[in-house]
């Protein structure tokens, strides 16, 4: 794997967020671990998915990739700079280059200013075109993202979810970033107007070469949109690898029991499949389980998961074909390769094993 | 599921949507118009407030029509016999006169315009102040917050009145003085406002946006948040006037405003206080002026206020009772029959 091919690297970032109590003084007693030693890389050109149930930390997580939430500790590196927190000033020319979509199109358009103003809002910032010429290209990019240019003067208010989310894609293509960070970019649309937004996204990656964090809860679309997959859960990622590894040999019990809660289009498959059903809430993230995260839910559970964190590893099979490739499993370069290269990688001391059955195994079943 | 299919089925509805029926963009503003001239009170409220307006402007006019300038007493045609003022329309006086012989009628349109202009630069200033402290406050949050919201605090909980007489007694009574005291007791409301409005905006996704354009606070404050916060600040805005101009003319009541001969309500009335046993004329007039231009502008105030904020009570009454005007109407020429409520639209 060659450095050049690495855009970002998020290496063992941490981000607690304090929580505070109190009357007149106000203290900290506690800390959300929101993100808690996360480490990933994402390819020029490709895509990062990254799932996990609400409250895992990837919108956090994508804060602080894109420099708007400091990192309490850990560094994120894009482009072979290091980038964790600098100065709003020094961050600045950065800014060109990492981009967000947001999750809701009705909320991340300021009401009170018209589609080109807010599309025009980059070059404004950084005085990179004026006037005519701004009105210019932000009509190109109207264009381009399948908005009618002569909307221009319109308010969001006048444009429909699947609309207001083109504006948003607009206003993070303006500056042609190498990265951009879309926070569940669809979560908020139709299923019919998330293909277009989908299918938009991808082809402004092949046209401008794109790399793109793409975060979302719903693991069809991550499957549909992302090269590698990592999922998340309470501040940790507990498994990543390639798409088609990921979906086709789940390893983590987690993402086994995320799988078989997604829905299922045919009903023969709805039918014929087991739901890994967990029991009780998600732990909470002041202060989360000793150990693995994922074992008072799992129905794999041992002794050692609760006395010993599992490192994100090659795990057996994943390994043996990891070694056979050339690349050695060492667990202190895998850290930092978290869906880099084709590993897979799964944070388990006992992964699930091909054609193991988890329902069975540990919870009820669901006939 | 075919992602292409799908989308090749909503690209079809989209675009016939789009040929569809074009719609007129309207702006905020434009809809906060076509509201507010719905609103009768609102509109009337509006006119008597531009009437007042004009009066003021054209008080020299007046001056020079009825040849009264506002300062000149007449002994011989203002005041009678036993040199009390006289009456409404004696001697030409439309309203009579004063106390010392002065036109009532041209010392209430001067008057009119200490008051207006007091009332108007008073609040734009202090609402220029407000809605700077309350942005900075509202979005840096922390200790800044917390020094700014306790001072802002402590200015609303100070007894105004007797401030101002302090400053009043100090400095000596001047119009300047006034306005600042006036500003310093008005900011204060619209701070709080607009720092409670920032709180709830700053954490809106389109404010990260700008963060994640690389936009800077002070731009963040100007651009995206304050045009959100114009509404609120207008609705403001336009009540505190009135209680600008009545502040004023309790100030120059108590003799610690605008001092004679510069006519202002309030030293008409403080002197109107001796005559009005035998001149009811004298405190009627400029009372009803004070009166009628506080009333206009808070009806105004409340009509900006319904036609900015839909969901208020009193427009959903009016348009409530606009419907079943209507229905009243399409019923008449079929009968009793189609008066039926309509199962669609209760």
């Amino acid at each position: 794997m060659a450095g050049d091919d690495v855009l970002v690297r998020v290496e063992n970032v941490v981000k607690y967020f304090p929580v505070k109590a109190g009357g007149l003084v106000r203290r900290t007693v506690g800390h959300v671990h929101a993100v808690d030693d996360v480490s990933l890389v994402i390819e020029r050109g490709k895509t990062l998915g990254l799932v996990g149930e609400t409250g895992s930390g990837k919108s956090t997580l994508a804060r602080c990739v894109a420099g708007l939430l400091p990192v309490t500790s850990g560094r994120v590196i894009f482009d072979g700079h290091d980038i964790t927190n600098l100065s709003r000033g020094a961050m600045r020319p950065l800014r060109r280059e990492i981009q967000m979509i947001f999750q809701d199109p009705y909320s991340s358009l300021n009401p009170r200013r018209r589609v080109g103003s807010i599309i025009g809002e980059p070059f404004a910032i950084h005085k990179t075109a004026t006037g005519a010429e701004r009105k210019r290209r932000v009509q190109e990019l109207m264009e381009r993202v399948g908005l009618n240019p002569e909307h221009y003067n319109r308010f969001p208010a006048e444009f429909s979810g699947g609309q207001r989310q083109r504006i948003g894609v607009a206003r993070a293509l303006a500056l042609r970033p190498k990265l951009i960070i879309c926070d569940e970019p669809v979560s908020a649309l139709d299923v019919s107007i998330q293909a277009q937004v989908l299918n938009l996204l991808s082809d402004l990656q092949q046209e401008y070469g794109l790399s793109y964090l793409f975060i979302a809860h719903d693991l069809e679309v991550v499957r549909h949109v992302s090269d590698k997959v990592a999922v998340m859960y309470l501040g940790r990622i507990g498994e990543a690898g390639p798409k088609d590894s990921l979906y086709g040999q789940p390893r983590h019990p987690y993402t086994v029991a995320l799988l078989s809660a997604a829905p299922a289009a045919d009903p023969d498959t709805a039918a014929a499949r087991q739901r890994v059903l967990l029991t009780g809430d998600v732990p909470s993230p002041i202060s989360p389980p000793e150990g693995c995260r994922f074992h008072p839910r799992c129905p794999k559970a041992m002794p050692l998961c609760s006395a010993e964190e599992p490192g994100l590893l090659p795990r057996a099979a994943d390994a043996a074909a990891d070694t056979a490739s050339g690349a050695a499993p060492d667990p202190a370069r895998a850290g930092a390769l978290v869906a880099g290269g084709d590993t897979h990688l799964t944070a388990c001391h006992f992964p699930v094993a091909a054609g193991e059955n988890l329902a069975a195994a540990g919870s009820r079943e669901l006939a | 599921m075919s992602i292409t299919e799908v989308e090749f089925e909503a690209r079809g509805a989209e675009e016939a949507q789009e040929t569809s029926a074009k719609v007129e963009g309207r702006s905020q503003w434009q809809l906060t118009w076509r509201r507010l001239r719905s609103d009768k009170v609102a509109i009337a409220a509006l006119i008597v407030v531009l009437i007042m307006i004009a009066l003021a402007i054209a008080a020299p006019a007046f001056a020079a029509i009825t040849h009264h300038p506002p300062n000149t007493a007449y002994p011989d045609t203002g005041e009678d016999a036993a040199g009390n003022p006289v009456g409404p329309g004696v001697n030409g006086f439309w309203l009579g006169t004063d106390g010392t012989g002065r036109d009532l009628f041209v010392r209430i349109l001067y008057g009119a315009r200490i008051s207006l202009f007091v009332g108007v630069v008073t609040t734009f200033i202090a609402s220029a102040a407000g809605v700077t402290i309350g942005l900075i406050a509202g979005y840096f949050g922390g200790i800044i917050d917390t020094m700014l919201a306790r001072f802002t605090d402590a200015v609303l909980a100070f007894p105004y009145v007797i401030l101002a007489l302090a400053l009043a007694v100090v400095f000596g009574p001047s119009l300047p003085i006034i306005m600042v005291v006036i500003t310093f007791f008005s900011w204060a409301g619209i701070a709080r406002i607009v720092r409670g409005q920032t709180l709830s905006i700053k954490e809106k996704e389109y404010i990260e946006a700008a963060r994640s354009l690389g936009a800077g606070p002070f731009r963040i404050m100007f651009l995206d948040i304050l045009p959100n916060l114009l509404a609120p600040v207008l609705v403001v805005g336009t009540l505190y006037i009135p209680q600008a101009v009545v502040f004023e003319s309790t100030l120059s009541y108590l003799g610690l405003g605008i001092q004679p001969p510069t006519a202002s309500w309030g030293n008409i009335l403080a002197d109107a206080q001796n005559f009005y046993q035998t001149s009811w004329w004298y405190v009627v007039f400029p009372a009803l002026a004070l009166l009628i231009t506080t009333l206009a502008f808070n009806l105004l105030g409340d009509g900006i206020r319904d036609a900015m904020d839909p969901r208020t009570e009193r427009v959903l009454a009016m348009r409530r009772q606009r419907r079943r005007d209507r229905k009243r109407q399409k019923a008449a020429p079929d009968g009793p029959g189609a008066a039926l409520p309509d199962p669609v639209r209760p």
